[in-house]
């Protein structure tokens, strides 16, 4: 049938090329999978057969044997006396293989017809494939060769009108013949968002490495229970504005107790700071056991010392007493376990995050799980968008303080 | 491999997300579904793709022999 789609013979020749091209490599790919299904299964065949003490693979060596004796020209099988020789060496291994299975089980006799079956049913498909290869290559011997430059060229102002001629009747010819819109130009690739990698569940924990390398921000827990702590709570820089004297941010129980001579602050300077009564009332809040005076005294003199000795005195509390935390939003499917190992590589340390977290997580158990604390180290979704505090452990603070040092 | 998991693959007018990959019969083939960056959400749809460079561009070509989908499908659940 004339479409009247091409200009000339050529155009028409390099078009039926083009598509016969493509479908022979669709049929070539198609033949391949059940190449591949026929060795799966003959596999499978001399695996059986090998683990019921069989001499060898009966059925890879029919296989064998009657592809090889297929006729490679038009005349009909067994013609040859080759091919008669392959059919009586078939004839022996069948009879041997018979033999073999009236010993084995009968599930195992099934499973070995099963397999039979199925490269019987695809070394079909794979020689009628094959036939059609022949048919496509005999009608449109260029399709093997098939230069997709020259063929664009050529087809260009085809491929632009083309549109125009999809109409059924103007099919009619293309229909025995898939035609692909296929393929279709990459503009550009990238890293997927994480909101997307959620809702695809393909968050795993080397997305959280980048997160969890990053430099800890330390969060000191004071404890408030006794006066030594609250005494290194005492943020006196209000007072030394009063009285424009420097400020100082930390002062000790220990120092406190020195005695302090009476040399740096004038008389004047002592009756503004006497007559400061809300100053007084601060620190006597703070400390009514102290001397008021004592402590301002003492600040305003030994300032720059007790500056660096408080510092030293910070790190060494820091570093010593309590544990610092990193906070943390918990991913979904992300148990307390996956976290303990992603941070110190024991899925044991789950106790301390626990501990850190304690008056959250029961209120979340008693709420979400009835109670039941029971194997919530492995809960996935209990403590999800949940954040968390965690303690830092010994190894990854020293390294931190090395860093920062 | 022309694309990792979990990257975005842009094509003029639709996005797809690389959620797995593998070879069979040495070819490289992807699992993807459709994801609209815009909005947030992704297509429940899986397809299969397989990458073709040609004079300098890169192309996709969705998987449609059913035969190698079924292959695929084993290769990448298993």
């Amino acid at each position: 049938m004339k479409t009247g789609l091409f200009t000339n013979e050529k155009e028409e020749t390099y078009f039926y090329n083009l598509l016969a091209a493509r479908k022979l490599r669709d049929k070539r790919r198609e033949r391949e999978g059940y190449e591949v299904e026929i060795e799966t299964a003959l596999e499978t065949c001399g695996g059986i057969l090998k683990e019921h003490g069989s001499r060898s693979n009966f059925i890879e060596d029919i296989h064998k044997l009657e592809t090889s004796a297929e006729p490679k020209s038009m005349s009909p099988p067994s013609s040859t006396r080759e091919e008669s020789q392959y059919a009586e060496q078939i004839a022996v291994l069948t009879t041997e293989l018979k033999d073999f299975l009236k010993k084995l089980p009968l599930e195992i006799t099934e499973d070995l017809g099963f397999y039979s079956k199925q490269i019987t049913d695809r070394r079909q498909r794979r020689d009628d494939i094959l036939k059609y290869e022949n048919n496509i290559i005999e009608l449109y011997p260029e399709s093997e060769k098939v230069d997709y430059e020259e063929i664009f060229s050529i087809l260009n102002n085809i491929f632009v009108s083309i549109a125009e001629y999809t109409r059924e009747d103007t099919l009619e010819k293309e229909e025995s013949i898939d035609f692909e819109v296929d393929p279709r130009e990459v503009k550009g690739i990238k890293k997927a968002p994480e909101s997307i990698l959620r809702k695809a569940n393909l968050i795993d924990l080397t997305d959280y490495q980048e997160k969890l390398a990053q430099p800890i921000t330390r969060t000191p827990i004071m404890n408030h229970n006794n006066l030594s702590d609250e005494l290194k709570e005492v943020d006196i820089t209000e007072v030394n504005h009063s009285f424009s004297a420097n400020p100082v941010s930390l002062i000790t129980e220990a120092k406190l107790n020195e005695p302090l001579p009476d040399e740096s602050i004038s008389n004047v300077e002592k009756e503004e700071i006497k007559s400061e009564d809300i100053v007084e009332e601060t620190i006597k809040a703070k400390n009514p056991e102290m001397d008021v005076q004592q402590i301002v005294e003492g600040t305003a003199e030994k300032q720059p010392e007790r500056v660096e000795q408080e510092a030293t005195f910070k790190k060494e509390t820091q570093q010593l007493e309590d544990k610092d935390l990193i906070t943390f939003e918990m991913p979904e499917d992300f148990t307390l376990t996956d976290l303990a190992t992603a941070l110190c590589g024991k899925a044991e340390g789950w106790i301390d995050i626990y501990e850190a977290n304690k008056k959250e997580f029961d209120k979340i158990i008693q709420e979400k799980n009835n109670g039941i604390s029971k194997n919530v180290e492995n809960n996935e979704k209990l403590f999800a968008g949940l954040t968390i505090k965690i303690p830092v452990y010994e190894l990854a603070k020293e390294e931190t303080l090395g860093k920062t040092a | 491999m022309f694309f990792a998991k979990k990257e975005i693959i842009e094509l003029e007018d639709k996005n797809y997300l690389v959620l797995n990959s593998t070879v069979i019969n040495n070819e490289v083939y992807y699992e993807v579904c459709e994801v609209n960056l815009e909005e947030d959400t992704l297509d429940d749809n899986k397809i299969y793709i397989q990458a073709i460079k040609e004079f300098g561009s890169l192309y996709v070509e969705e998987v449609k022999d059913n035969n190698i989908i079924a292959l695929l499908k084993d290769a990448l659940e298993g």
